[in-house]
């Protein structure tokens, strides 16, 4: 791991972690096929995460590479990356096709970053598509970088990752982080420039670096499930003449029928946890004291 | 040194200078060029070649659209050549002046009829230059728009000059006995008049002052050729001789250099192209034409033939020399290509100028989604595969599947008659119509994918051929006997870009309709006592001709049809085509507003009526901002039949 470098003698290093996700196209159809093949596309975080990165090229005259792992169909996003204009693409080989969870892509990315020269790891908020964008905070973890999550604008300036981050109710946050650092993109500001199908095509398999990693001993993911889904509970409205308390009371209770089941405690927070506590005790969900 | 003398060397610097200028010109221009382009296509079948150069170049057979300019055109184009022998009259007469101070023999003894015919055309063509003159001082028609108005003003001069400088040359010649005179040269002879009374000195003298203005102008507008329009003398007869003899609907493969596709540079234009841009008159009727124009985008074909010929040494054309906004502003109706009495070929050239904005990614959101979504769905509505077919689900009985049962027609359905909910009742009445006339038709299900028609014309070659190889594909694997097509837009790519086997026949669902209603198939039950107009697809007509089956079934069906003014050949484009479907539309009126506009101002017209799914689906967009609903109504000829048939 090497710290930043000098701007001016060698470009800086930005490592992009990119992803093919997979849709599952189902319509029942009278006559047709049921089923056709899911599609692939390029993870639209990492697109942006990729677009950034390729931002920081054209200003600053950054190096790019591009890192994938498994499973194989995630090489087609370094040919995306290769197409758009990175300068190395590097396909972790964890021994199989299997696709690991975030803390064994963790594991994979530490072991390929070990030798590596980076001033800034970016990837989208949810690289590893289903999963609720833990990748930037672990990898963070693991390789005790200081971490910037849901950016969406930003600059490098003195050596410091100037970011922009979107919070709840459309509002922005400005912070300033040291370099080497993880950020976690967050699309939607500004759109992925277009890559012409045949400048994707063109784009040589040999031209994409494969790096042997071990396979860590973590959660693979086997397969992706559609389980039935509950339809949800009709709840009744609430008496419009009551207090809030007795509204919070019957919409938290579903009926009258239920009422006896909820509570709504009052008072100052402490206050209101003491009695929290005593209500979960009394009703076992908590153990008492005496079972302690 | 003797007058004589000095006529010959001057004469003979005149020559040289001219000469000199004209080949440096040129070479610097045109030749260097044509030298750094590639090579042109492959070029053959000579006959059909001559036979145009022959009705188009020198007929001029296209110029008489606009009948009394191209009367004019063609006295001044037939004066010009027949005058090329009383220029080398001239400068024979001046280079030899030396050998013979009084009065030299005649090197070239014309005919009289070439004499009468050279005096006719020499007085019509003046006649025509004083028209051009007066319409471009006064009449200023919107067509000359944008055209240098200071050089073609410069021609025109040179030209009137010229012929009445000849026209003094040939009276004075006539008044001093060297010429018949009479009838076999009457409009020299009127000129002559005024010089009768003259004694031969003034004459001698006057004779002089005339063949010096003569081939003075000759030379100095030989100079003057190679820059600016004029040179289109030179190029207009090799470039019609060379134009593109294949269907229109054929857009040439993408061509890489470096690994990138389209036009940035001179180097990346082929030799034709270069020949076209050199060629431009800069008449203006492609602008006249173009539905982009008339709406007020910054695209004119002209200009764009213009900017390309004064930027040729520039590097990155695409975006640079030419904005994105005018390269994007084109709806590949190809209304300029069918006005231009050149054979200029406009379309492919923006297209070649898109691709390269494709290659670099340069393309707004709306339609950068339409592509990324038929790239991973094989749709531009970014819906599953699976749902190609959600449309024939209250279609009964159930359509087959080609690929599954033998079917005598396979109908290519299209991407936005298959997904927009919109039309999807419009498609069903297809399939109900098909169904009551007993076709034996199937449809490829999820197997379809986008045809590719305008995502091709929008410069994205690597996804055309994508797509193309992936409904071959489908193709293949259906057994069929004709392909039917309801779309313009998928019937146009599939019959003359997807190289489908050998007898494979490509139909329009209108063509069909005309085949049965001849063998009797097609009986309408009712008739559809309706005043309706109809709109040509683009891709209909002008890329395929077809212009008379709809109308056919439209008056099988008891429909009163009035035509727009802009109708057939020269139909006004909606502005679906080349990919301006899924781009947002600019604040002015839309060309399909303007078109709504010129169906509505007809007498007791009540509808309009397409046979395009993208023309009904943009029309009807366009019916609410153009305030005509109430007044007039979109319908699709299918829709039409089906009432028929009900």
């Amino acid at each position: 791991m090497t710290g930043l470098s000098n701007p001016g003698a060698i470009p800086l290093q930005a490592a992009v972690l990119m992803n093919v996700e997979r849709e599952l196209c189902s319509a029942w159809i009278a006559g047709a096929n049921p089923l056709s093949p899911s599609v692939e596309k390029i993870n639209e975080h990492g697109r942006s995460a990729l677009e950034f990165a390729m931002r920081l090229k054209a200003e600053q005259g950054w190096h790019v590479t591009a890192l994938a792992w498994p499973p194989a169909s995630n090489i087609e996003a370094l040919r995306y990356a290769l197409a758009r204009g990175a300068e190395r693409a590097v396909y972790l080989d964890g021994d199989g096709d299997d696709e690991p969870d975030s803390m064994a892509i963790c594991s994979m990315l530490a072991q390929a970053l070990a030798n590596e020269r980076y001033d800034l790891i970016l990837c989208g908020s949810q690289s590893q598509a289903a999963l609720g964008g833990l990748l930037a905070p672990l990898l963070a973890g693991r390789l005790d970088l200081p971490q910037v999550t849901r950016l969406v604008d930003g600059d490098v300036r003195d050596g410091m990752l100037v970011a922009r981050r979107s919070l709840e109710g459309g509002l922005r946050e400005e912070v300033v982080c040291p370099l080497p650092a993880v950020a976690a993109v967050l699309p939607g500001e500004s759109i992925s420039q277009y890559v012409a199908v045949h400048r994707r095509a063109s784009v040589k398999m040999d031209s994409i670096e494969r790096r042997p990693v071990s396979k860590p001993a973590n959660t693979w993911i086997l397969k992706v499930l559609t389980p039935p889904r509950k339809r949800a509970q009709a709840a009744p409205a609430s008496a419009p003449g009551g207090s809030a308390a007795e509204r919070m009371k019957q919409m938290l209770g579903g009926g009258k029928k239920e009422q006896a089941g909820a509570a709504v405690f009052s008072g100052p927070p402490e206050a209101a946890v003491e009695k929290i506590y005593a209500y979960l005790q009394e009703h076992g969900f908590l153990p008492t004291r005496d079972e302690d | 040194m003797t007058y004589p003398l000095l006529k010959t060397l001057f004469t003979l610097a005149g020559l040289v200078i001219a000469g000199s200028v004209f080949c440096v010109r040129l070479q610097r221009g045109l030749l260097t060029h044509l030298r750094r382009a590639r090579p042109m296509p492959a070029w053959n079948v000579w006959p059909r070649r001559l036979q145009g150069l022959a009705v188009y170049a020198l007929g001029g057979r296209r110029i008489f659209r606009l009948p009394i300019i191209g009367i004019a055109h063609f006295l001044i184009l037939w004066a010009f050549l027949c005058l090329l022998g009383s220029v080398l009259v001239s400068i024979i007469e001046g280079l030899q002046a030396f050998a013979c101070p009084a009065a030299c023999p005649p090197i070239l003894n014309f005919p009289d009829w070439w004499l009468f015919v050279q005096d006719l055309l020499t007085a019509g063509a003046l006649l025509a230059v004083l028209y051009a003159l007066g319409l471009r001082l006064w009449v200023k028609p919107a067509r000359y728009q944008g055209s240098q108005a200071g050089i073609a003003l410069q021609v025109l001069l040179f030209i009137a000059v010229i012929l009445l400088s000849l026209l003094a040359l040939n009276g004075l010649d006539i008044a001093g006995g060297r010429s018949p005179g009479g009838l076999t040269q009457p409009f020299a002879s009127l000129t002559a008049r005024l010089f009768i009374d003259l004694s031969p000195f003034t004459q001698g003298i006057l004779r002089e002052i005339a063949f010096w203005i003569h081939l003075g102008t000759v030379l100095l507008f030989l100079a003057e050729l190679p820059r600016g329009k004029h040179l289109h003398i030179l190029t207009a007869f090799p470039a019609v001789f060379l134009r593109n003899l294949a269907p229109v609907g054929r857009l040439a493969d993408a061509w890489a250099a470096d690994g990138a596709y389209g036009v940035d540079a001179t180097e990346h234009l082929h030799r034709k192209q270069i020949l076209d841009i050199y060629t431009c008159t800069e008449c203006g009727r492609c602008q006249e034409v173009c539905p982009a124009y008339a709406t007020g985008s910054p695209l004119s074909p002209k200009r764009l033939l213009m900017d390309l010929r004064a930027g040729l040494n520039e590097r990155s054309m695409a975006g640079g020399l030419i904005q994105e906004e005018t390269l994007w502003a084109c709806m590949t109706c190809l209304a300029c290509q069918t006005a231009c009495p050149l054979f200029i070929e406009h379309v492919p050239l923006l297209v070649d100028l898109r691709r390269r904005l494709i290659e670099d990614g340069s393309i707004e959101e709306p339609l950068q989604r339409a592509l990324e979504n038929a790239t991973v769905y094989g749709n531009t509505f970014g819906r599953p595969a699976a749902e190609r077919a959600l449309w024939t689900q209250s279609v009964r009985p159930a359509i087959p599947d080609a690929r599954r049962t033998d079917v005598e027609y396979l109908w290519f359905v299209g991407d936005t008659a298959a997904f927009d909910p919109n039309l999807m009742p419009l498609t069903r009445a297809a399939a109900q119509v098909f169904q009551r006339l007993g076709l034996d038709f199937g449809i490829l299900y999820e197997g379809e994918a986008n045809a590719g028609n305008d995502l091709r014309r929008i410069g994205e070659e690597g996804l055309f051929q994508e797509l193309c190889e992936r409904n071959r594909r489908a193709l293949a694997s259906a057994r069929y006997r004709t392909i039917l097509t309801s779309d313009p837009h998928t019937y146009n790519t599939l019959r003359w870009e997807y190289d489908l086997p050998a007898g494979t026949r490509v139909v329009h669902y209108t063509q069909l309709f005309v085949e049965l209603l001849d063998t009797g198939r097609l009986k309408f039950a009712r008739q559809i006592d309706e005043r309706v107009t109809y709109h040509d697809a683009c891709y209909l007509g002008r890329y395929n001709g077809i212009y008379a089956a709809p109308r056919r079934l439209l008056q099988a069906l008891g429909c009163t049809l009035v035509e727009m003014a802009e109708h057939g050949e020269q139909g006004a484009c909606c502005g679906a085509g080349g990919g301006r479907f899924w781009m947002s539309a600019g604040g002015g009126e839309t060309p399909a507003q303007r078109r709504l506009g010129q169906a509505a101002a007809l007498c007791g017209v009540t509808a309009l009526v397409t046979a395009c799914p993208k023309d009904y689906t943009i029309f009807r967009e366009a019916l609410t901002d153009a305030g005509l609903q109430g007044q007039l109504q979109v319908k699709d000829l299918m829709e039409l039949i089906l009432a028929a048939l009900s």
